[in-house]
């Protein structure tokens, strides 16, 4: 057969094999305590969102924490030469590759859709016991919890779960107040933290955007 | 004033480097870059003595870009002397020559790299002309740029269509009239484009590593395979015989001067425009000056190209600062070293000036380097031995493949190399296979 079509047919079984190949190596999902046995290499990582920032080239630096770490577990950073949405909170999955940058390890992304997005942090939602059992694992990310309104006043009022074994206190901007009343069923998404003055974890519900979600009213 | 004369010494290092990669024939300036940036480490340990000039890290990091620059814009001048007296094909049984080979068949080897340099360092100038009009142009107040970016779809899909469109080769296996013949090749070069394509939507992702950490790139193994191997390959299996070389310059005066100063503009214009635009390069560059000015004899048109890729190799570095994108594995590398400073009022970073000075040094050096070489190479090149040079060259390409991206990036270098064989098998152009990179870019975009 004449080297010309033998060549087109390499090419298309060529391609095809690649294809399957493709399906069978997927890339290796790495834990972030493992990032520095995998350098140079690209891998897909998981992880919360801790903080992120624009830096004044364009680029973005999106600080991640695992996905199962408690908050003085394990971070890395990802790199991505523009900008995604994330947001605190966010559960994300980063393709990218392994890379030592002043001392610290980075996964440094081929362009946003490197980037996915597998759980926005306003779909997160917790129970109030799993905050209580690992609140050092949810400080200072954002989070969307569901419980019973008790003791509203003009800037918080405290969150009980359906039993009444656990509540905490959400501290917020009095505007809100008519929103809903005491014994609704509000989720609520806001930032879960430590208040260091008063030796307790509270959650700081923002104005923006809209952070209360009656489920049902008394 | 230590500045400036070490800034002159990293270029004609540069430029040195710039020569030896740009005589090796089938090896990207990309690639070179890469190889670079991953021993960027160790050369700035090589240059800590000169802390005891005064000289900081900072611009120890600066002078490797310089380098790096300078490497790019020898390797544009240089590339053109193998380009030009090796790979040629036999004449009668090839379907498509290469220009500079046609003059090479004419015994005027010399005079097409010649053509080349002209093209090369009038192209320098041009860009040098068009600084303020590019940065005003693509940047602020005019902002041409955004304005693309809006209507980047249509215009990647605008570019493919002229580039299957303006194919002229014909395809006789199926017999048919001329026209059918020129149908056909149509269709073929459209088949190469999609096959090209899907084989770049294939590999996008694809999971390589290096063996000893360099940075894996796809985009090594895919270009060597599509461009570079498959004129090695061939060239393997060609004898062509080549006349005695003249070492005439050519007398280049009214119309040719005339001619070739529109070359320079047209193909400099053309260099500018594919370096905004992602997932074309500087062939597509070539085809769209080529359309506008409607000139096809070889002299013009290798002048042209020439001045496409130097024009491209220059305002890719220029563009890194006023839109703060990377559009080569220059600027890649150069942006890993030094984060560019958006060029946005009138003064220029004074990293753009360092590399702009390194830029004019390097293509002025270059240009009269490329012709003492060329003249050499005229001269002797039938001693040398091709075939050994060919398979070093091949080797030395599957042996950087297999350092960047392992064992699967031979495998896609191989299927590349197939892929990038079908347009020099069949008669049409090369310049189709930039469907790896264009379709996943328009599928970006849609």
């Amino acid at each position: 057969m004449n080297l010309k079509y033998v060549l087109v047919l390499i090419s298309l079984l060529g391609i095809f094999s690649l294809y399957i190949l493709s399906l069978f190596s997927q890339l290796p999902t790495v834990a972030l305590q493992d990032l520095q046995h995998n350098e140079g290499k690209k891998v897909v990582v998981d992880g919360i969102v801790l903080s992120y920032h624009l830096t004044s080239y364009g680029s973005q630096l999106i600080e991640i924490r695992d996905v199962n770490a408690t908050e003085s577990g394990y971070k890395a950073t990802v790199f991505s030469q523009t900008e995604v949405p994330v947001e605190y909170g966010d559960h994300i999955s980063v393709i990218g590759t392994v890379q030592k940058y002043n001392g610290d390890w980075e996964v440094v992304t081929d362009n946003e859709r490197s980037i996915y997005i597998v759980q926005n942090w306003q779909n997160i939602s917790f129970p109030l016991w799993q905050l209580a059992q690992n609140p050092e694992r949810y400080a200072g990310t954002h989070v969307c919890i569901t419980g019973v309104v008790d003791r509203l006043s003009d800037a918080s009022f405290y969150l009980n779960d359906y039993e009444g074994k656990y509540s905490l206190l959400a501290l917020f901007n009095h505007s809100l107040t008519s929103r809903f009343s005491v014994g609704d069923t509000i989720s609520v998404q806001a930032t879960f933290a430590y208040d260091e003055k008063n030796l307790r974890y509270v959650l700081q519900v923002q104005d923006e955007p809209t952070p209360f979600n009656v489920l049902s009213e008394e | 004033m230590m500045d400036l004369l070490l800034i002159i010494v990293f270029s004609v290092l540069g430029v040195l480097v710039g020569v030896v990669s740009g005589l090796l024939p089938g090896l990207h300036v990309n690639n070179i870059a890469l190889i670079l940036l991953s021993v960027s480490g160790s050369i700035v340990a090589l240059c800590t003595p000169l802390s005891s000039f005064g000289i900081s890290e900072q611009f120890i990091v600066v002078l490797i870009c310089v380098f790096i620059t300078s490497v790019s814009i020898s390797h544009s001048f240089h590339d053109a002397i193998p380009t030009t007296f090796l790979g040629a094909p036999e004449e009668d049984t090839a379907l498509s020559v290469l220009p500079a080979h046609r003059l090479l068949l004419q015994g005027r080897g010399y005079e097409a790299v010649v053509f080349s340099a002209i093209g090369s360092l009038g192209a320098i100038v041009v860009c040098f002309l068009l600084l303020y009009p590019l940065r005003f142009l693509v940047g602020e107040p005019l902002n041409i740029y955004a304005q693309l970016q809006e209507i980047m779809f249509w215009v990647l899909i605008a570019i493919s269509i002229l580039m299957l469109a303006t194919e002229k080769g014909k395809i006789t296996d199926f017999g048919g009239t001329k026209k059918t013949q020129h149908l056909i090749g149509i269709g073929f070069a459209t088949f190469v484009f999609f096959l090209s394509g899907i084989f770049g939507l294939v590999i996008l992702n694809f999971p390589l590593s290096s063996p000893i950490g360099l940075p894996a790139t796809v985009l090594f193994p895919s270009l060597a395979g599509l461009f570079g191997m498959p004129t090695l390959v061939t060239s393997l299996f060609t004898k062509p015989i080549i006349p005695q070389q003249t070492l005439d310059t050519p007398m280049i005066k009214g119309k040719i001067q005339r001619a070739s100063l529109i070359s320079i503009i047209s193909g400099s214009l053309s260099g500018m425009f594919v370096s905004l635009i992602p997932g074309i390069s500087s062939s597509t560059g070539t085809v769209i000056a080529m359309n506008t000015r409607k000139e096809t004899d070889n002299e013009q048109t290798i002048v042209t190209l020439s001045a496409v890729n130097a024009s491209s190799a220059f305002a890719v570095i220029i563009l890194l600062y006023i839109i703060l994108k990377t559009r080569s594995g220059v600027t890649v590398a150069i942006n890993e070293l030094i984060p560019a400073e958006e060029w946005t009022s009138l003064l220029i970073p004074t990293n753009l000036i360092y590399l702009l000075i390194a830029v004019l040094f390097s293509a002025v050096i270059s240009f009269f380097l490329c012709l003492r070489i060329a003249k050499i190479a005229a001269q002797h090149f039938t001693a040398i031995p091709y075939g050994a040079l060919v398979m070093f060259t091949i080797g030395l390409i599957s042996t950087l493949v297999i350092l960047f991206t392992g064992i699967l990036g031979i495998v896609i270098l191989l299927i590349a190399t197939c892929i990038g064989l079908l347009p020099v098998l069949w008669g049409v152009r090369r310049s189709h296979c930039m469907g790896v990179l264009l379709i996943p870019v328009i599928l970006y975009f849609l």
